[in-house]
């Protein structure tokens, strides 16, 4: 059905940092998770540091370390950037994902960025169709996502979209990965409405079971049918459509082989999970990543609640930590959004 | 008599799911494996102790043979220490 090279998340193998280098954003999207914008002080010699023990840390554990940048908007500072790749790419991190709205991609950063080899690609995101989009991200934002992703294409660089799905824009995934199709992008991800940060009052956003049984069961009949975007289906819940379909599904990485790093150097043990585990510029990730009592204990399947506790499906799924802790106020409750269990 | 101490860095930990325990340096990221033996060792050198403190302790607690004790006490210190988990002092 799928080529292995298509399977592109190895656990076993990967360490993957989702890093926050600024608060800083042009825009202001309703479902951000991000709670503020004030842009930080934090400075390029203080990024480095992270990065360098970013770098120590996945090599110390034999893994490859592969990193998402972005912020905020990581191109609000373009040089603290470029001055990050310089360094990815000379400590020879395995992959670098940035994660962008696009609108500050001047044709001249695009033309930089083409000289990184460790640039896997670059991410934009897209709630929908153009109304849909706009109502959340704001007036003509939608075309010039489009544009941007027309100009990146145009250089050769790889391009993702990221779609947050929830009830207001369910109907519109499989539409709208058709018009990206059209656009030549490469990737479509989508992932479930969380309501935090700036979105926390957005409860009626929130899909139901039944719902996302329909989102994520159309998506993967389009994955199956069509490369054009591939879609990316390494999340929670996937595997109950299909349990011996290798390239769907994930076991959820929150402590298992994922970190958050923040501007400030707090360290999340997933974004969409806002518990502070430490700090990097109090102690090291080390420190972190052995210690920390909430890794422990959610590493532990035994502590999962609810329909999670004792599903033949944790070795493949664990459900989504970050939902259940916004949705039920606790981690370790079963994934409110399954459908294998009302 | 030499006397032994857990390194500043490094922090001992027991997870009790898994009935494993560890000994990680947070400085280095180095990380040990160790048996039940060992981790009750290296918490009791977060305050120092000499080697025969360490075989009492281990005598009261459990019922072994006092020489294979000593031995093998004398080893785990011995590689403890090669492996910057602990330090030793003359006294
Ligand atoms: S019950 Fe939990 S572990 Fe099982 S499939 Fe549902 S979310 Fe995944």
């Amino acid at each position: 059905m799928l080529d292995d090279h298509l399977n592109e998340f190895n656990y076993e193998e990967e360490f993957y940092f989702q890093w926050h280098i600024t608060n800083g954003c042009n825009l202001r999207c309703k479902h951000c998770y991000h709670a503020d914008y004030l842009n930080d002080s934090v400075q390029l010699n203080q990024l480095l540091q992270i990065g360098n023990h970013l770098c120590d840390a996945a090599q110390k554990w034999g893994k490859k370390a592969s990193f998402s940048i972005t912020g905020g908007e990581p191109f609000t500072n373009p040089d603290n950037i470029f001055s990050l790749l310089e360094l990815l790419e000379s400590r020879d991190a395995d992959k670098i994902d940035i994660l962008t709205n696009g609108t500050l991609l001047t044709d001249s950063i695009i033309h930089k960025l083409k000289k990184y080899k460790k640039l896997r690609r670059l991410q934009l995101s897209l709630e929908g169709l153009k109304e849909t989009n706009d109502k959340i991200r704001g007036v003509n934002s939608y075309n010039r996502t489009i544009e941007a992703i027309d100009n990146l294409k145009k250089h050769g660089l790889i391009v993702s979209i990221m779609m947050t799905v929830g009830k207001h824009n369910m109907d519109e995934v499989i539409p709208l990965a058709e018009e990206l199709a059209k656009h030549d992008v490469d990737v479509f991800i989508i992932d479930r409405f969380i309501p935090e940060g700036q979105s926390s009052e957005l409860t009626e956003w929130v899909l139901s079971q039944e719902e996302i049984k329909k989102v994520y069961s159309r998506a993967y009949e389009y994955f199956i049918k069509t490369l054009k975007p591939r879609f990316l289906l390494y999340r929670t819940l996937f595997c109950l459509l299909n349990p011996d379909d290798p390239h769907i599904g994930a076991i959820c990485s929150v402590g298992n082989n994922a970190l958050t790093i923040m501007p400030n150097g707090d360290v999340l043990p997933c974004r969409r999970l806002p518990i502070k585990i430490g700090n990097l510029f109090e102690t090291t990730l080390y420190d972190i990543w052995y210690m920390s009592p909430f890794l422990w204990e959610i590493r532990n399947p035994e502590k999962l609640k609810g329909k999670c506790n004792h599903c033949e499906y944790i070795p493949i799924c664990r459900g989504c930590r970050a939902v259940a802790y916004a949705l039920q106020g606790d981690y370790l409750a079963g994934d409110p959004q399954c459908w294998k269990e009302k | 008599m030499k006397k032994f101490l857990l390194n500043k860095q490094v922090r001992l930990k027991h997870d009790d799911a898994n009935d494993k325990f560890y000994a990680f340096c947070v400085e280095t990221g180095d990380h040990f494996t160790l048996n039940k033996t060992g981790y009750f060792i290296l918490n009791h050198l977060k305050e120092e102790k000499n080697l025969n403190e360490i075989v009492t302790l281990l005598l009261e607690e459990m019922i072994v043979d006092k020489q294979a004790v000593l031995t093998d006490t004398i080893h785990f210190l011995e590689l403890s220490e090669k492996n910057g988990i602990i330090a030793s002092k003359n006294s």
